[in-house]
């Protein structure tokens, strides 16, 4: 009889630890989750996608024209600078989300910048060779790949 | 045969001792055989922007601007990381919300 009461308070005490032991890891899960988070992080922007998936293949293009035409004549002065707008336009709209949004908001003026840079040098250096055309078009295209990559990973709104 | 690289590296003047030559073909060697695919890619890169510079195909500035590009991509990676992460920390924070607290305690409440 002694030894029935002892394993069935035994029982209820491993039904307990368990519901406890439970009850921790999800706190704890949800502690973890929450620190993560605090800094936030907004949700997946068609917009932004459709920004980025939009101006990737224009900038293969004009990369391109960096291999034969004088990018300091028209018309490809004009198309180079309204890309520079564009660029600057979707820095503008990501910044405008908000510090949740900080990655995105550095991966774009990263792009940005990398374009300037490579546009600079191409100003300066002259024609690009097929070679150089190709490894530049290569950076640039991995470049707006990542944050395409980046804006897919969120999570949607629903 | 070594690839035109590896000979261009070892050929070069080094009198005093700027480049550790092996440090480099172990970063290159190494990071070929990385876990992540982005770092393999990157390895890739590099060694083929090696092989143009020891052919005369690209120019030191040329390759110089390359390793700023290589650089500027890594980081843009990290990002993309971090991001991952929020995002499945987010998804978990959600469904504990949704799931647990808001419909699986609710059960246990009604099955007591």
């Amino acid at each position: 009889m002694t030894t029935y009461r002892v394993s069935e308070a035994q029982a209820l005490f491993d039904m307990i630890s368990t519901y406890c032991l439970r009850f921790v890891v999800v706190a704890m899960l949800f502690v973890c989750s929450c620190s993560l988070i605090r800094e936030g992080i907004t949700y997946y922007d068609p917009t932004t996608y459709k920004n980025l998936t939009d101006l990737k293949p224009e900038v293969m293009m004009i990369y391109e024209s960096f291999g034969s035409d004088n990018i300091d004549s028209l018309p490809t002065a004009d198309w180079v600078r309204s890309i520079r707008l564009r660029l600057a336009q979707m820095y503008e709209y990501e910044r405008g989300k908000g510090p949740k949004n900080k990655e995105t908001i550095e991966q774009i003026d990263k792009i940005r910048k990398m374009f300037d840079r490579h546009l600079e040098e191409r100003l300066k250096e002259g024609k690009w060779n097929e070679e150089h055309l190709l490894n530049k078009q290569e950076n640039i295209s991995e470049a707006f790949d990542i944050a395409i990559q980046t804006e897919r990973l969120k999570n949607r709104n629903e | 045969m070594p690839e035109p690289w590896i000979t261009f590296i070892d050929e070069l003047k080094d009198e005093a001792g700027i480049l550790a030559k092996n440090e480099l073909k172990n970063l290159v060697s190494d990071s070929l055989k990385d876990a992540e695919e982005f770092t393999r890619n990157q390895a890739q890169k590099v060694q083929r922007y090696l092989n143009q510079l020891a052919l005369g195909k690209i120019t030191k500035k040329q390759f110089e601007s390359y390793m700023v590009d290589i650089a500027e991509l890594t980081r843009m990676n990290a990002l993309k990381m971090e991001v991952a992460a929020k995002a499945r920390a987010q998804r978990l924070a959600d469904g504990i919300q949704n799931i647990i607290l808001d419909r699986l305690l609710k059960l246990i409440v009604y099955l007591d």
